[in-house]
């Protein structure tokens, strides 16, 4: 069974007072994750990303279609409680997701908020606050810490509630080049060494290029689906609907066009130099 | 004469106290008339404190700057005079967005320098046309427009007193791909239209890149370098050296050097390379 399957979800925000006519965001999508699965799904403003996001734990729920984790249905009211034990949501601006004045005060009130004994959510909060290399920071005030390092901690605060998946929604627009890596260093980590599944809504290429796996919304319907390697490839189709691709996957790009053969799709600069190299060497 | 010059220019914050810290370090430069100049640097770098001081809104601890040859701390009282020439958009302006329509509150500066209505309306509209605005968003409350809307009236707000410079404090943050290219090339022929100065602050070099004449970078609150994009490129190395980030397509052409061959690494745009690349293979 899939951990999280969408099948047929249309969604739509309803007409204003102002008689705008309904705006049908999400039209008959579906898809399925596998557990330990990371995906990124791309797409730009208005393409229904940010809409599918609140689905993955019942924060919206389809006007038609169903959204299911672990075969329970987010439809089913009985059963949200527990899905959102299981999927956790990151948001774009850290400062709204703050509540506490210390830093493990914050990360300890999800597993509070789920009845947790003191003594668990102790140690709850220590490991997480060390998954994401931020302990040395957990008596400190959230406001003075750095954007990178805030949403390490809104980070941290979904871990303590130990779900099998976390979800977020641009989770590095706000920040500096030092925070995005930050940030992306600490998702890939969770990922790999405890099997968390992610799925990672971004406008940046190179962090999509991280993943496992590409799914590209555009108008509420899945453009395309498929690895980085894949997904990229298909740089005319990118560029038709206005998505950047990566620069060194450009370049690959334009030099085949030029009559120059590259191989493998490159996805960053050690595989793009690679490639070059090769096939300057082959003349 | 320069347009403006800064000698000498320091700024320290907390003199005196425990958190004394030197955030500006003795930056002296010239800045033309016509001029697109690019900021870039580190959180914490003293980009924001260096341009805040251009406009007067903090006065230096130490130097001077001259703007059309008049140091602009002469007349203290006069400071204020200096803000209709040096007009700021700040990170995130769409939060100070206030008024109750939005043709009010692009009218709000012109209002404060005391000009006629008939000019102030004239104003507002070539400003709204400037960063793409309808007119039927005019009459509309601030907070109904979309979020890359609310941010470029927010910036129609600062061009609206038409400044003799324009800075601009990260104005594409938080957009996603299009919305930053729909931005910059605005903000691009703005520039060339009224040829006046603009000074645009980013943490993305490939940004920055693809628009300024010149690029300043700021290294620890010290001037580290202060020259024309390509020269500026030229440095490539130096500069990630400092922990900032260049273009993945400078990268990869530094790597290809490295490995022999005899490409040039001042190269930033992706059809620079190409060109490069297909000429080394025909040789």
């Amino acid at each position: 069974m899939e951990f999280i399957d969408v099948r047929d979800v249309v969604f739509g925000y309803e007409a204003d007072e102002e008689g705008k006519e309904n705006k049908i965001v999400l039209k008959k999508l579906s898809f399925s994750i596998n557990k330990g699965e990371f995906v990124a799904l791309l797409g730009h403003n208005g393409s229904g990303k940010s809409t599918l996001a609140k689905m993955f734990n019942g924060i919206l729920q389809p006007d038609e279609g169903q959204v299911t984790v672990c075969g329970m249905n987010t439809l089913d009211e009985d059963k949200l409680l527990d899905i959102r034990k299981k999927v956790g949501l990151v948001l774009q601006n850290p400062d709204n997701q703050l509540v506490a004045s210390i830093v493990e005060e914050d990360v300890a009130f999800g597993p509070e908020n789920l009845g947790i004994e003191p003594k668990e959510i102790r140690k709850r909060v220590d490991d997480a606050l060390k998954a994401v290399d931020m302990y040395e920071y957990r008596g400190h005030a959230p406001h003075k810490l750095s954007g990178g390092q805030k949403q390490r901690v809104a980070i941290a605060g979904i871990i303590a509630m130990q779900p099998d998946c976390i979800v977020l929604d641009e989770p590095t627009a706000m920040l500096d080049p030092q925070g995005r890596k930050e940030v992306m260093d600490t998702i890939v980590k969770l990922n790999k060494e405890k099997n968390i599944t992610i799925i990672l809504i971004t406008h940046y290429m190179d962090e999509a290029a991280l993943a496992d796996r590409l799914v590209v919304l555009d108008g509420g319907k899945i453009l395309t689906d498929g690895t980085p390697k894949e997904v990229f490839s298909n740089v005319e189709l990118l560029k038709k609907h206005s998505l950047d691709v990566p620069q060194s996957t450009e370049l690959a790009h334009k030099l085949s066009s030029g009559g120059f053969k590259i191989g493998d799709t490159p996805l960053d600069v050690e595989e793009c130099v690679e490639a070059i190299d090769k096939a300057l060497k082959k003349k | 004469m320069s347009l403006l010059e800064v000698k000498n220019l320091s700024f320290t914050y907390g003199t005196g106290t425990a958190f004394e810290k030197k955030a500006v370090n003795d930056v002296s430069l010239s800045i033309e008339q016509g001029e697109f100049i690019g900021i870039i640097g580190h959180t914490g770098s003293g980009k924001s404190t260096f341009i805040q001081m251009l406009n007067g809104l903090i006065k230096p601890t130490e130097g001077q700057i001259f703007l059309d040859g008049k140091d602009i701390w002469e007349n203290p009282k006069k400071i204020r005079k200096v803000r209709f020439k040096v007009g700021m958009v700040f990170q995130y302006p769409e939060y100070q967005l206030f008024e109750e329509t939005v043709e009010k509150d692009i009218a709000f500066g012109p209002k404060n320098m005391g000009l006629k209505d008939d000019e102030i309306k004239e104003r507002v509209a070539s400003a709204a046309k400037f960063v793409d605005l309808k007119s039927e968003l005019l009459k509309k409350s601030p907070f109904e427009l979309s979020g890359g809307e609310k941010r470029r009236a927010a910036i129609a707000g600062v061009i609206a007193m038409d400044p003799d410079i324009l800075i601009l404090d990260e104005p594409t943050a938080g957009l996603d791909p299009r919305g930053r290219d729909v931005l910059l090339s605005q903000i691009s022929s703005y520039h060339k239209s009224k040829n006046n100065t603009v000074l645009l602050v980013s943490h993305s070099m490939e940004d920055i890149s693809q628009i300024a004449d010149k690029i300043l970078v700021m290294n620890k609150g010290n001037m580290f370098a202060f020259d024309e994009t390509k020269k500026i490129f030229s440095k490539g190395e130096e500069i990630e050296k400092i922990g900032l980030q260049i273009p993945q397509i400078t990268k990869i052409m530094i790597g290809l050097a490295k490995r022999g061959y005899k490409l040039p690494t001042d190269i930033y745009s992706v059809e620079q390379a190409v060109n490069e690349i297909l000429r080394l293979q025909r040789v």
